[in-house]
């Protein structure tokens, strides 16, 4: 594997306008920049609560937007100077996944459709081969083809349907599947199956994950680094299991002792406060989380804090 | 098993049209119109074409034998009269449902899928068309025009005939578009016009067709109204013609109901046959949505 | 501990064409007055309509068809329409599934929570109405300004609050709530969870808790009852429940949770919940038991059964 970093955003910025009189500006992802390295196939986990811009970030990670600042680097290339050969490389080897498994799939074709679209537009195969390649994929994700071929989705259940978006993700063969929610819409016991899946895949089939979801207990399970989002902005990057077990950003944090832990003797004791915080709110100038913080300090308004390299990761605040 | 996706393109389409066929409301409504048809052009074939044409007959006849539903002012067969109406109303609606569905569909799915500037311009235009009295304006239009042909009578009502697919196919690709396996299908390489082609159309196929439903219903029943008020195809018959004769006559007044009757009768077994496909093709699209 | 809601062999049936599905299969539950009883399951278990069915509200294609609703010594079952009314958001609040998203967009707050009382207590005065909802809101955590907002200048959290402020401002006995923090970010769902525990302890009122997130359950609830395919397999103290599972079903779900710093590998639940219109004969999970006993399991159903002082479970494994 090459040295360079598989993907690397850099200064990435998208605002949404809305409205043609009353222009309401929101700032999705401010000034975003995190890389996943390419050494190995690693889970990057890309965590953040609903407005937090991951969403965004996934759709400009697979040109479905165009940042308005900044640049996403696949290998060492700007992914927006691709033309359209250089585009389909590209597509081949970042795939995604979806959350709901119910509407990535066209109702009116059989589940077989996609697959062999895939297989012959990515260039896989050709004729003959673009059924024993399908067969292929689904065996890798569990699936026997005889109980799959030929199924409409409304005949197959949720967790068969993920499996099969799953599948056909690894048909062009990708370096990083980009993953959003993959498992928000499963029952607790489906979403065990997917995530084992998930990390067999990055063994055997040597395929790295960008694993997007609110959910930090599925992303400590799966993850190997993660840059938590709070409000289009980055507040921590590291790897995981030491964010989690000791967080530095208070917005991390908070984060981290909001989590249920499904073990009736390891209640919450202490009470947070209520967060009233009302919907339509002014852009702040200073960190974005100052209303909130705990810890906040005079300069903390002033301007956003820098993403600073401490320790063995990355944090924007003020504290260090 | 190779080329599944063409097999299962056309699989999809059998599919739809058993869904059609296996709704009773659309199979039992088309058939009963196309009973219509077919009878008229029995009729047609029976009665020669100068039973239509004045003097065949002594005017005003009551039914009898030889003349089913009597005769007209002029003396015309009105069985053979009415044969010919039928088959020209139908006509005359599918020409205004074909292009008006058409048009608006291709014009409704530029500016949903699109947006932006297109949207813009073509919304306005469509709800311009939307919000005017088509039928004053069709009046108007019909007025200052000498004679009209069945084709002419066809074209003009389609001028108004494409404003509500428009609206309506526009919120469909607003609303495809979004899908999930719309944006899969980009990411699997699907190109624009294969992902509108192959990914969108099916879904807009129904309510294309409900549409076309739609605008066949109104067209006919907008021709028989121009008609009636005498802006109709003069040298042709309709079922809005076949209604003008009479009214004009004080047929009503006179007791001549077997003039004014049979395209009264006509009509509303048309426009009830046309109904029960509507109310098929309904149900097709919202299953939950059984009124009968 | 006095009983307050006790469920006796209730069924609840969908019918459709010449099919019939059972969505609850003879239910027996008891909910001790004062306690937060907690109703787990996956999706499509029953617990829903379990709900729905305490009040009534199950429409057709679906029926009650057997069993009682005992609420205070009375079968709600038995009482027509008007002194149902008297029961629903006066003895029995209910908080549907996404019932935030429910509010009135035309109406401010307070006219909506004035309704509720106005179509309960006809001659109730304004400013008691006001006083009333005032104190309440206070005690959920929000503002009394809110009280002049509109659904959609709040923040989901905040309307969660609005609705819970709603369901107890009769000051109802008993409070279900279905999903209540299912939409909501994990912050926020903190808070709500804490909400509810305040409520219990200030105002003694009965909760039952419906949901199929288990941490929820161990942070919040008492005791605990499993759902399954329409049936309870397991009840019993929420401690104990995780302890020491008894169902092979309650087991293997806590087992596939994961929990934030834990990589012990997870296990899923392999197979699918049973078609409700085609049951399999005997214990509806023994096809996916790995610890089924042939001639038993796959023959005989097995029957909620005592086990221990506050235990019961139903499965042939604790056969004496």
């Amino acid at each position: 594997m090459s040295n360079l970093n598989l993907l690397e955003l850099k200064n990435v910025s998208k605002t949404f306008v809305s409205g043609f009189l009353f222009k309401k500006k929101v700032v999705a992802v401010d000034n975003v920049s995190f890389s996943i390295p390419g050494e190995k196939p690693v889970i990057f986990v890309l965590a953040g609560e609903s407005g937090s811009g991951k969403s965004t970030i996934a759709r400009i990670i697979l040109r479905f937007i165009k940042p308005d600042k900044g640049e996403v680097l696949y290998r060492g290339r700007n992914i927006l100077t691709f033309n359209s050969k250089e585009l389909l490389l590209y597509r081949r080897e970042v795939q995604a996944v979806f959350q709901d498994p119910y509407s990535a799939l066209n109702p009116v074709y059989p589940v077989d459709h996609i697959l062999s679209l895939t297989a012959r537009r990515m260039e896989v195969a050709q004729g003959k081969e673009i059924e024993e390649v399908i067969d292929e994929a689904l065996i890798s994700v569990g699936l026997r083809p005889e109980e799959i071929r030929g199924k409409y989705p409304y005949q197959l259940s949720g967790g068969q349907r993920q499996r099969i978006l799953l599948a056909r993700a690894l048909i062009p063969r990708p370096r990083l599947i980009v993953a959003d929610e993959p498992v928000s819409m499963l029952d607790a016991s489906l979403r065990a199956e997917i995530l084992n899946l998930m990390l067999d895949l990055k063994a055997e089939h040597r395929v790295s994950f960008l694993y997007i979801t609110h959910d930090l207990s599925t992303a400590s399970y799966v993850g190997d680094y993660i840059a938590v989002l709070y409000k289009g902005s980055l507040a921590e990057v590291g790897p995981i299991d030491d964010v989690v077990s000791n967080p530095y950003h208070p917005y991390t944090q908070l984060l981290m002792s909001s989590i249920p832990i499904p073990d009736p003797s390891k209640r919450w004791q202490e009470k947070i406060a209520a967060p009233e915080i009302s919907v339509a709110r002014e852009p702040v100038s200073g960190c974005k989380f100052y209303d909130r913080c705990p810890l906040r300090k005079e300069e903390c308004r002033r301007a956003p804090p820098p993403l600073k390299k401490v320790g063995n990761r990355h944090v924007a605040c003020y504290l260090y | 098993m190779a080329g599944t996706s063409s097999k299962g393109k056309s699989r999809s389409l059998i599919k739809s049209l058993i869904l059609i066929r296996r709704n009773s409301k659309v199979t039992y409504g088309a058939i009963a119109y196309l009973t219509a048809l077919v009878l008229s052009a029995a009729v047609l074939t029976i009665y020669p074409p100068r039973s239509r044409i004045i003097g065949y007959a002594d005017p005003l006849l009551p039914p009898s034998p030889q003349h089913p539903l009597g005769t007209d002012i002029l003396g015309r067969e009105i069985l053979a009269l009415l044969a010919e109406a039928t088959i020209n109303s139908t006509v005359i609606g599918l020409i205004a449902a074909t292009i008006g569905t058409l048009a608006g569909s291709i014009i409704g799915f530029l500016s949903g899928y699109y947006g932006g500037k297109i949207d813009y311009v073509l919304r306005i235009l469509t709800d311009v068309f939307l919000s005017v009295p088509s039928l004053l304006f069709l009046i108007l239009i019909s007025s200052l025009v000498r004679t009209v042909t069945i084709v002419q009578m066809g074209l003009l009502i389609a001028l108004f005939a494409w404003s509500w697919p428009a609206r309506q196919v526009r919120a469909q690709a607003l609303s495809l578009k979004e899908r999930d396996f719309i944006y899969l299908s980009e990411l699997s390489g699907e190109s624009r016009l294969e992902i509108i082609l192959r990914e969108m159309m099916p879904h807009m196929i129904p309510w294309m067709t409900a549409n076309f439903v739609n605008a066949f219903i109104s067209a006919i029943l907008t021709e028989a109204g121009l008609s009636i008020l005498g802006l109709g195809p003069q040298t042709e018959m309709t079922l809005g013609i076949l209604l003008w004769w009479p009214l004009n006559n004080a047929a009503i007044y006179r007791g001549l109901w077997w003039w004014w009757l049979p395209p009264v009768v006509a009509l509303i077994y048309l426009f009830f046959t046309l109904y029960i496909v509507q109310l098929g093709i309904t149900e097709i699209i919202n299953p939950r949505s059984k009124v009968i | 501990m006095r009983v307050l809601l006790k469920i006796e062999e209730l069924t609840v049936a969908y019918e459709s064409d010449s099919q019939r599905l059972l969505a609850v299969n003879n239910v027996n539950l008891e909910i001790f007055q004062g306690e937060i009883f907690g109703l787990a399951g996956e999706s499509a278990c029953g617990k829903t309509t379990l709900a729905n069915s305490i009040l009534r509200l199950i429409k057709p294609p679906g029926r009650i068809i057997g069993g009682k609703v005992i609420f205070d010594g009375v079968d709600l079952l038995s009482l027509d329409e008007n002194e149902l009314q008297k029961i629903r958001w006066e003895k029995i609040a209910y908080i549907p599934q996404a019932s935030m998203n429910a509010l009135n967009p035309v109406l401010r707050i307070y006219d909506q929570l004035a309704d509720v009382v106005r179509a309960h207590r006809k001659d109730i005065l304004d400013e008691e109405i006001r006083k009333r909802a005032e104190e309440l809101f206070v005690s959920v955590g929000l503002a009394p300004e809110v009280l002049k907002m509109y659904p959609h200048e709040l923040s989901g959290g905040m309307r969660q609050r609005v609705i819970i402020a709603m369901s107890l401002i009769l000051n109802p006995k008993l409070l279900i709530a279905d999903e209540p923090t299912t939409a909501l970010d994990v912050v926020v769902q903190r808070g709500i969870i804490q909400l509810l525990k305040d409520i219990n302890k200030k105002f003694g009122t009965t909760i039952l808790l419906i949901t199929h997130d288990m941490a929820v359950h161990a942070q919040i609830v008492d005791r605990l009852a499993v759902m399954y395919a329409g049936k309870i397999v397991e009840v019993g103290p929420v401690k104990d429940m995780f302890e020491k599972p008894l169902h092979p079903y309650t087991q293997m779900l806590i087992a596939s949770i994961p929990r934030a710093g834990e990589k012990r590998r997870l296990s899923g639940i392999p197979g699918l919940p049973p078609d409700l219109r085609k049951l399999p004969p005997g214990c509806l999970f023994h096809p996916r038991c790995p610890f089924r006993i042939l001639g038993r399991c796959d023959s005989i159903e097995p029957e909620l059964k005592q086990v221990s002082k506050d235990r019961k479970v139903a499965c042939h494994l604790y056969d004496r």
